[in-house]
Order: structure tokens, then sequence, then C-alpha cells
């Protein structure tokens, strides 16, 4: 919104055109998508003109007077849209693309309310403390413009970790508008409400920016604080009306409403200018069709971004991880070496490197100075770098939101931009690639929160007690939190006043602070910490306590920031891990036995293939691989002891009927391989459904060996104790799941299995591929799944 | 499992608290009869408050009675210390006389004391005990201490939350005691009790009486004059508990508390009773408050004793500096110096107190310089430059203000420049400053010697 977009000069358009067309080996931008190519598809996206609405009549007329004074005399559609729904009272999520003056869709009414009744207070909750100071800036420019035209002075504060301690106590009474995160309002701000006391009374706006960062873990926690900061609010007499700003996701409003539980109004419909995009994807040619091995997604992301550097275009390469960051800006320093003496033109960026160094990377691209950076999702987030020429994803992001997001970051309101998908070997990435209409055609994922998981919720009640006592009528989430209470009570955590039949209350009986215990971004507060003993000891990273064993077990390689070490010791009473840097080749895996039982089955009235409930997982790390980097061969196992680990959650499941394993024509082990390589193509596919890591499902398979019972089921399960929410809708995508499945799996090039479809080769028998196909089709059929819609390659 | 069960199984494996909790079995006096006790049994079985009948029989216990209003109920023990009484070894009237003729030495210890006569007379001792130590909206003041001054005793009033729904009283009552009172006096009150204090009225929406109200904090002046120093170099620098009222009184009042119940366990003593109704344990609380309140008058009083009489009531050296730091900041700087000279005299004829020696003389150069008195200052210095065993810090400080003051001062060259050499062969850490003083004085020194100039 800042500034009028700059027309990008005639040669450039030239110069991104004819990298274009060598990546596309000289052939038409426009043309059908190709699955078996190099770059299987190439998509024309067209520029999109602006549609613009007046200043709303009732705005203040000194806000508007300082927008006029800034050169904007009109707003886009959508936020005048959003201005009007706030007007009326209604809570509002806005999902419109990256740059399409998303903050101004809250910043307008939460200044303009502030104009007409400056006791009132807004507060900002960002996923990232970068993300506020950006934020900070816009406002305090926009303030500055406010009082030049002489509207009362706004106070504009970032209140987080950093925040110094003589400043809080001014920011607590005075300032207009809060920008914070939700742990710093879980940790900081609630537990200490009284002295929040004038933030609370006149708390009319609590802005939400990057919904769609909550979800899964961290989601369910925010819902939770959501929950707590309504208690406050109420107990001081306000009820803020929540703004939300949304990438796009499938559904914003939904997740808005699991989120702040309250109804919300949806404005998706952007009024913002976008120039013509080119969209193309990228899959390295097979070197070995044998063994499934395609050319590293890391050398074609170089060669496909040093196309466009040599051109003199800006360019943004999102990498998969912080190792393979550091390896592409190696690479591309390499290609483009400085000229001595002048700003460094190729730039890593990354989670881990000092806010002073990230600063200046932002500001050096903002500039035009750094033509190149590579980084990890750290960018991804809003955080002011300019619009770029290009983006080059180096693997796909995993979900369609979030590679719309980094494609975002390419492409001004004019002119020309492309973004590049360069697909790994991972089976997501294959079957992204080759089925390019899964990408362009379909809806973005859903975003899943699980705010009453039990664990979650205790520690938030927990939390909830210490801020103000529950009365013995109140509620909370979805769970009798009278039950809760009354076992917190147990453990002389909580102690109920006021006697048996009159209304009492539920005070905090503990000397301990509970928010100090409870982190948001994982489910347990139990955790391991990381300790380098290379040279003196010191702590480089802590891991949740359900990775722990599987990352850090003794002999383990752990990486951080791209340094390799070593795990010493793993004391598992003292949750520590040592560790040493070490110089090698090699990275490990964990081998770990899973045994899941089912405790309660959910829609047994469904048919019976598929089902989801309540299982209790016992896992147990019994070894090690060793896997050489880049080649990515086996070099070396090990055998280790370690206790088990229990775990009760949510799973959906598969149960393949024995009469469609027993009318297979193969023999049992063959039958048993398919049952497994159907499992992991399975995996692959529900990922990509539930828009999530690999490490937040579990997969564990009973292939038809157990007593008794002789069915095989194939359990994809929440790989958090109490499960996070992504077994139920699983469960209803179950069709889609089987179908994809089979898409993935169909249409893989491997003859007889792959790591992209079902396994590596010699983790899965010969047959898998086969007999999983059989399977699947059996399936199909049975449950007339919709794959007739699904076009099949051959 | 049943959601029951799940939940106690999550409840249970929550992270330890990092503070111990009190043993269900801490041992009562008497017999224990028959009360009742709580069946944990979640809501159904609902643990009950201690009803009227209960909380009128503790205050009993507690040799206190409880005040009933409209809304809720306190429990309200009065203790009144007698001139003759003694604390530690300390005579009760001897500190209650010190206190009311002490106005001048607490003006020099607080800042904004308010100059009225007769202050002593209306000084509020205040001093919580608290359902935990992290502060914030859970963290409540169970039992409000306060004590003042009454003729020749000491009063002790305390105000003992029967149950967490009565907390308003007892901040009504200490309400009408601020009211009543002309200032306040705390051991680290500024950083605890008082914000504690705050957040409980801000709670419950009521303007804070102690806001704006003089405040005392002995912890700072008790800082500078009692805190244990290091005994040799090497040895770590002491923790502030080296200067908690526990240590404190100990030196000053000779006081030797029997049975006192350790801070640690005194929320979850509150805790018990609560569930429990029963106030027993509860009593070592009670008296532990008390004798905290009487302390914390002792070492106001001894204070005053010191800041009146001046540097000839220092027993050590320790205390003869810290007072003087004492005056220092309150602008008696001729007191100050006092102070600093007895300082030194304790510590040479002691002859084992290097640091206290080292530090007296260096406030004393730079009380002397502030005073304009250079040539003064610099004997001062000139003293530590050359004490043994004296901190390096201090030496080299020592050397580069001689330096400066031969050079600039004096206009002696060549003393400032052997200070200067001194300096480098100490391993001073910032050698370019000490460098460029040196290139500066053989430039000069040249400049001189070619012009043929004498050398001072």
């Amino acid at each position: 919104m800042a500034l009028p977009a700059l027309r990008p000069s005639e040669h450039k358009q030239v110069a991104l055109q004819s990298a274009l067309q060598v990546l596309n080996s000289g052939e038409a931008l426009d043309r059908p998508d190709t699955p078996d190519e190099v770059v299987t598809a190439v998509r024309r996206l067209p520029a999109i003109e602006a549609a613009y609405a007046p200043f709303p009549a009732d705005i203040d007329p000194r806000l508007r007077a300082a927008f006029e004074s800034r050169g904007i005399t009109q707003l886009y559609t959508h936020q005048a849209e959003a201005f009007e729904h706030v007007l009326g009272g209604r809570h509002v999520v806005i999902t419109t693309p990256t740059a399409s003056g998303k903050t101004l869709c809250y910043n307008l009414p939460v200044l303009d309310r502030i104009l007409k009744k400056p006791s009132a207070r807004a507060l900002y909750l960002f996923p990232a403390k970068a993300l506020a100071q950006d934020q900070m800036a816009e406002l305090h420019e926009l303030t500055r413009s406010i009082s030049d035209v002489g509207g009362d002075a706004i106070g504009v504060h970032t209140y987080d970790g950093d925040t110094p301690q003589d400043a809080r106590r001014t920011i607590r009474t005075r300032a207009h508008i809060v920008l914070s995160n939700p742990d710093m309002v879980h940790s900081g701000i609630l537990p200490h409400h009284p002295r929040w006391a004038k933030l609370f009374e006149n708390l009319d706006f609590v802005v939400i920016d990057e919904l769609h960062a909550y979800r899964g873990v961290f989601g369910s926690h925010l819902t939770n604080v959501l929950r707590r900061l309504q208690r406050i609010c109420r107990h001081y007499g306000s009820h803020p009306q929540f703004i939300c700003s949304s990438a796009t996701i499938a559904n914003p409003a939904e997740l808005a409403e699991r989120l702040a539980e309250e109804p919300f109004s949806l404005v998706q419909k952007s009024g913002a200018p976008s120039g013509e995009k080119f969209f193309v994807f990228v899959n390295p040619p097979v070197v070995n069709r044998e063994l499934g091995i395609r050319r590293s997604y890391i050398a074609e992301s170089r060669r496909v971004a040093g196309e466009f550097l040599r051109r003199n275009l800006q360019v943004i390469v999102f990498a998969q991880s912080r190792l393979s960051t550091e390896i592409l800006t190696t690479y591309l320093k390499e290609d483009f070496e400085d000229v001595p003496g002048m700003p460094e033109r190729i730039r890593g960026y990354r989670g881990g490197y000092l806010p002073l160094r990230r600063r200046e990377i932002e500001k050096g691209l903002r500039a035009g100075q750094v033509r190149g950076v590579i980084s990890t999702n750290a960018l991804e987030l809003g955080i002011d770098i300019g619009a770029l020429d290009v983006c080059v994803m180096a693997g796909y992001p995993g979900t369609i939101a979030s590679t719309w997001q980094r494609a975002g970051r390419a492409g001004r309101r004019t002119g020309q931009s492309a973004a590049v998908m360069v697909a790994s070997s991972s089976p997501i990435d294959q079957f992204v690639a080759r089925h390019p209409s899964y990408f362009f055609d379909a809806s973005p994922e859903h975003a899943l929160v699980n705010p009453d998981n039990l664990h979650i919720l205790v520690d938030h009640v927990k939390c909830a007690a210490f801020e103000l006592p529950f009365t013995t009528e109140e509620s909370y989430g979805q769970v009798n939190v009278q039950e809760v209470l009354g076992v917190l009570q147990e453990s002389g955590l909580v102690h109920r006043s006021g006697g048996e039949d009159a209304a009492g209350q539920w005070h905090w009986t503990s000397e301990s602070y509970p928010a100090n215990a409870v982190s948001l971004r994982s489910v347990s507060s139990d955790n391991f910490v990381v300790a380098d003993h290379t040279s003196g000891a010191r702590v480089i990273a802590e891991t949740d306590f359900t990775s722990a064993l599987s990352m850090l077990h003794p002999k383990a390689i752990y990486m951080v920031e791209g340094k390799i070490y070593q795990v010493e010791e793993l004391d598992f009473v003292g949750r520590k891990a040592h560790v040493r840097e070490v110089d090698c080749d090699y990275y490990t895996t964990a081998i770990t036995y899973t045994k899941v039982t089912i405790l309660d089955r959910f829609a047994e009235d469904a048919p019976k293939v598929a089902l989801h409930g309540e299982v209790h997982v016992v896992s147990r790390v019994v070894g090690f691989k060793k896997i050489r980097f880049q080649t990515n061969e086996n070099v070396g196992s090990g055998e280790l002891d370690l206790p088990e680990q229990q775990m009760h959650t949510t799973a959906y499941w598969l149960e393949i009927p024995l009469s469609i394993i027993n009318a297979l024509p193969y023999a049992t082990d063959d039958r048993r391989d398919g049952v497994i390589g159907l499992a992991f193509a399975m995996k692959q596919v529900a990922q990509l459904l539930l828009m999530c890591d690999a490490r937040d499902i579990g997969l564990s398979v009973n292939a038809g060996e157990s007593d008794g019972d002789d069915t095989p089921r194939i359990f994809l399960y929440d790989a958090y104790p109490g499960g996070i929410g992504f077994s139920a809708p699983l469960w209803g995508m179950q069709a889609e799941l089987l179908s994809k499945t089979s898409v993935l799996v169909a249409s893989c090039d491997c003859d007889n299995g792959c790591p992209m479809c079902v396994g590596p080769i010699g983790e899965t028998g010969p047959l898998a591929k086969t007999v999983a196909l059989r399977i699947l089709e059996h399936l199909l059929t049975g449950t007339q799944a919709i794959v007739r819609e699904e076009e099949v390659p051959f | 499992m049943a959601t029951l069960d799940r939940l106690r199984e999550i409840v249970k494996h929550h992270r330890p608290s990092a503070v111990p909790v009190v043993a269900d079995d801490v041992r009562l006096e008497g017999d224990g009869f028959s009360r009742r006790h709580i069946e944990s049994a979640g809501v159904a079985g609902g643990a009950e408050a201690p009803a009227l009948q209960t909380i009128t029989t503790a205050a009993l216990e507690l040799g206190g009675a409880l005040v009933e209003h409209s809304d809720g109920a306190v429990i309200v023990v009065d203790r009144e210390y007698r001139a003759g009484d003694l604390h530690g070894r300390m005579p009760i009237g001897e500190i209650v006389s010190t206190i009311a003729d002490g106005e001048d030495a607490m003006q020099l210890m607080a800042k904004a004391w308010p100059s009225s006569k007769g202050i002593g007379g209306r000084l509020l001792f205040l001093d919580l005990e608290t359902t935990g130590l992290f502060g914030g909206a859970g963290t409540q003041a169970f039992l409000v201490g306060c004590a003042s001054i009454e003729g020749t005793s000491i009063r002790v009033r305390q105000f003992l939350m029967p149950g967490f729904e009565h907390e308003r009283i007892v901040l009504a009552e200490l309400q009408a005691w601020a009211n009543s009172h002309g200032a306040l006096c705390t051991y680290n009150g500024r950083t605890f009790d008082v914000p504690l204090i705050e957040t409980r009225f801000m709670f419950h929406r009521v303007p804070c009486p102690l806001d704006g109200v003089p405040h005392l904090d002995m912890l700072h002046p008790a800082r500078r004059m009692w805190r244990q120093r290091p005994l040799a170099a090497g040895t770590p620098d002491p923790d502030d508990s080296s200067c908690s009222l526990a240590v404190l009184e100990k030196q000053l009042a000779g006081l030797h508390r029997v049975g006192d119940v350790p801070g640690y366990e005194i929320p979850s003593r509150f805790f018990k009773f609560v569930r429990t109704g029963d106030a027993r344990p509860l009593e070592a609380v009670m008296e532990h408050n008390r004798l905290d309140l009487l302390s914390l008058a002792a070492v106001l009083a001894r204070a005053i004793v010191l800041i009146t009489r001046g540097p000839s009531a220092a027993m050590t050296a320790q205390e003869a500096y810290g007072l003087a730091r004492v005056y220092e900041r309150g602008g008696a700087y001729e007191n100050a110096e006092a102070s600093l000279l007895r300082t030194i005299e304790f510590a040479k004829r002691v002859g084992a107190e290097p640091e206290v020696h080292g530090e007296a003389l260096r406030r004393l150069a730079w009380i002397r310089r502030r005073d304009r008195r250079p040539h003064e200052a610099a004997q001062a210095w000139n003293e530590l430059a050359i004490l043994p065993r004296c901190a390096a810090a201090l030496r080299r400080e020592a050397r580069e203000a001689l330096a400066i003051h031969h050079e600039h001062r004096l206009k002696d060259l060549i003393t400032a420049r052997e200070h200067a050499l001194d300096l480098l062969a100490d391993g001073v850490s910032n050698r370019g400053r000490v460098q460029h003083r040196l290139d500066r004085l053989e430039r000069k020194l040249a400049r001189y010697s070619e012009a043929r100039l004498p050398l001072n």
C-alpha cells in the first residue's frame, strides 16, 4: 500500500521471457501439461485489474486526510468491505493474496475507532516477533501522518520478550495498540492482567495476522489462549471484536471460528491488482529408472535460479531445510561471485541468523542490492522484503496454501513475474509435479486444530485458574471443565471455596506460575535439551519429549544450523542429550517399532473399511540406519536399547477385509509387502491432504500377523498425545485419500516400487507396488469411491 | 479409558513444580483431635471451605479473633511487645525510642521522605506472607503483617485471610491501617510486597492505598551497611542472602530463632489450612511473620543509631563504610568523609580488610575531588595505589587518577609518566587509552626538553 508500484522496464520483461524460454526448451509458454517431461507445466496467470471503492462515509476525517496526505485517495474493494463488517460489529476474517493491502483492512477500522474514542485499545497478535516490528514501522508512519493533519497522538508499541523492563509500565497504560505474539500474551500478559487493567477494560479489537499459521499444535494452543483472554475481558467488562487476516486456505472462516469461538464474516474477494505471472513446474530428469532416482533437485534449483539471476532478475529461492538453504547459498555464491568492495549479491536467510543480520538482508532486498536470497520458510510470512521478480521453490513446500504464499513473494502489482517449483523425489513432490491440476485447480488445504486436546486444555485450565478463579458454573471449551478442576483439586492444584450448595469458586493453590511450564509450540511441556560438549558445555537446542527418542538416541546425527553433531549420551531421566560436533557424510534415521491398540471406535455404523477413534500407541526405537548425504544410500546401521514410549491419541485406520486379501493371487509375504507399500503411499497422501508435516502423523501397519485377528490394518495416527485433530477430517476425506493414493502409485514411473510411491525397493518386496494397486482397486470398487473424476494416466 | 482416568493420568504427569511442597505429615503439636479432612473425590465429594465455625476455631487457635464483615471475614491477631520485652538482646523500649527520634536518619535513608516531626510514631511496618514468589494475578497475600509504635510499645497486628473469598476484607483492613499511618517501612518491599499489594488492589479494581505513601525499604541501606564482603580475593561475591533479614537479626540483635518455619514451606501450610481448616500449621507462620516485623524495626533502629551517632558508633570497618555510603547518598558529604576515615582507621587497626580499606580510600578520593580538594584527593589515591593486597581494579583506577592529577593539575609530567607506565605494567584492560596518554606525555616531555624548559 505504501509506495506506488514501479513500472518495470521493458528489458526486465524481455529478460524474464527469455529465461522462461530457456527453461522450457524454447517451447511456447502457453501449452498443455506434460507429466513425463522435465518441465511438466507452464501456466500463465493473467493480470488482474484493480477494483476500487471510495473511503467509507463514516470514516474519521482526520484519518482520511492522513491517508490522502500519503497519496491514498481510495480503497481496494476488500478493504472497504472489511471496514463495513467491523463497523457493523461483526468479527471478520480477510483472506486475500500476498501484497494485497491486507494490513490496511485492520489498521483502518482500528485507527478510526481510536481517533473517535481515544480510550479504545487494540491488541495485535503476530506469530513471529519480526512481523510485529515490521507492522510497528508501518503503523508509526501512519500515526505520524495522522498527527501531521492534527489528529491526536496514537501510542503504538511492541510488547515481547525484548521489551525493556522500564518501558513496560508505560506500554501497559499508554499504548493504544499493543503488538505482541501469542506466547507473550500467554506467559507475560494474561498472568499479569491486573497490571493491564486499562487495556482489558477498553479492549475493542483483537487483530490476528497470519491466521493460517495457527494450525495443529500452535493453533490448538491459541484457541485456549484466546479463551483465557476472553475470560479476562469479561472480568473487565469488554467484548473485543476480532479482525483476522489469513493467507489463502480452504477454511479461513472455520479456522477463525475454531480459534476465537465466535461467528465470523469472511472477506475473500480481493480488489488489489496483480501483474501477469508464469507458474512453472520442473521435475528433474530421471537418471536411474530402475531405482527411480532423479537428478538432485538442489542442483536443478541451482540451474533454474541461475537462469534468472544471470539476466539480472531479483530472485528468492525457498529451500526445504536449513541445511539445503546453506548448500544452495554456497552454490549460488560460487556461480555469482561478488565484486570485492561491493555489497554481497547473494545472501542466505533463515531462523538462527541474528536479527541484525536479517534486518540488513531484508533492507538489501528492498533496495535491490541483494539480487538473490535463499531462504527457509522464514521469509514466507509477511516480512517486508519488497516484491521480487522470480520465486524458485527447491522442493514442493508441502501445501497448496504455502506454495501460493511463497509464489506471492515474486510479482508486483503490474508487470510480469515467475514462480518455479522444482520437485524433489519425495512422493508428494512427484505427485504434484506430475499432476499439475491437483495444484492449480484444487482448493487449498484445511487448517485443522484440536483445542480440546486434553493435554493442551488441562495446561490452559491451570493457567486460567491462576489468572482468575473459576466459578462453579463456568464452562470452558467443549469439555466439562468442572470435572477437570475436580481432578486438579485431587492433586492439590486448585481448591474449591464457597461450600457445596452455594456458587463457589476454584482457586489456584500452588506456589508455581503455571504459564512458565507451558510452551505454545508443543503439546506437553516435557522436553529434552541438547547440550553440545565440543568446547565446554552449552545448550544448543531442545526437542519435545515425543520426538526425542527418535532424534536423540545414542549415536544419532543431529543437525543445527548446518552443523553436524553426534549424540554421545542420552540421559533419559535428566532429559538431556549430550552431543559433540562431528564431521561425517551421513545422517541417521531411527527404526521405530510401533504397536497400536484400538481403544474406542467412532462412526461404527459407517462402512467398516475405514474407521477412526482413540488408540493407544506403544513405540520403541529399536535401531537406526545411516544414510549418506546426497546419494541417500544406506551405509550402515545399529541396534539400540531404549525405553518404550506410550501415547494415547486419535487415529484413522483402514481395515482391509480378509476377503480381499485372501482373494489376491499372491504369496503371503507378497500380500504383506503390498499392505506395507500401500501404507507408505497413504501416509504421503494423508500429509498432502492434512496440510501437515511428516512428523505430525505416525504410521503403523498391522499387516495381518497378530494373534487372533488377522485383518490387516493401516493406522495413521496423530503423533501428539491426545491427538491434534487430524483423524476425524482424514476419515472424512477417505475417498479422496484412497483415490489420490491410487493415482500416486499407478502413475509412478518405476517398475516395482520406489521412494516416490510405495517405498524404496529393498525395503518393500518386489511385488509391493503391484499388490498395493490390486488392493486399492478392490477397495475403490468396494467403496465406490469417486475415482472416476480423477484422470489416471496410463 | 474413561475421561476422568485420562485426566488423572495427564495431571499426574504434569511437570513437577520447582518449589518443594510441604509433606503431608507435617508434625503437629498436641494430640490432633478429630478434625475433618477432605476426601479427595473430585467435585461430587467436594471440598468445603472452612465453615464459619471452623474459622472461628482457627482464629482462637492462633490467639486472635474473627472479625466478620457483611461480605466476609478476617482473622485478626494482635500482639503488644512492651518496652521491657527483648528482641534477641535488644529491648523493645530502646528500639521504640530510637525510631521515635530517628526522623533525620530516616530522611537520609529514604527518598522523598516527609520532614514532619513524629513520623516514627506514624510508621507502618509491613511484611506479607504470600501464596507464591512469582507474582502475577494468581499470587495472593494470605497474611498481611503490620506493626507500629504505640507509646513505648510495638503493636503487631496480623490479618489472616481465612479463605480465598475473603481477600477483599483483608485488603480493606490494610487500607484502614495504611490510611491512619503516614509512611511505610519494609524489607525488600519496593520490589516484592508493595507491587504485590498493588496488584491485589488492581485485581479487585480498587485504588491502592499505598500509592504515593512515603516508603523506606530497609533492604538497600542494610545492604550498604551490612552486606558481607568476600573474605579473600577469589571467593565469589556473596549473594543477597548474606544480607537477608535472618542474617541481620542474628548479627545485629543477637536473635536466634527456634523452630522457625522455612520460607519455602509457607505457601503450602496456608493451602493446607484452606483445604482442611486446620490452623495449627499456620501458628509457626504467624510467629515467623511477627519476628520478621520486629527484626525489621530492630534493623531500622540500629541504622538510626549509626547514622545519628555518626562514625564513632560503627563497630566494624564494614559498618563504618556502609554508613559512609548512606551519608553520601543522602548528600551528607562531611559525615561521609568522617565515616570513611573511620573505616580506614578500623581497617588499618585490624589490617585484614583490604577490600573495604581500598574502597573507602576510593570513595574518599572521589568525595574530596567533588569537594574541590584535589590535593587531598590525590593523597587518598596515593594511599590506595600502594595499598597492599588491594583489588587490582581499584589500584589501576588510583594510578590513572594520579596520572591525570600529575599531568594536568601539578604539571609534573615525569611522575605522571611513572604512573602511566605502572598502569601499563599492571595489565590494565584499556591499554589504548593509557598508551594514548603516554604518547601525549612523551610528546609534551620532548617539547619541554627541546625548549629546555625546566621540568617543574
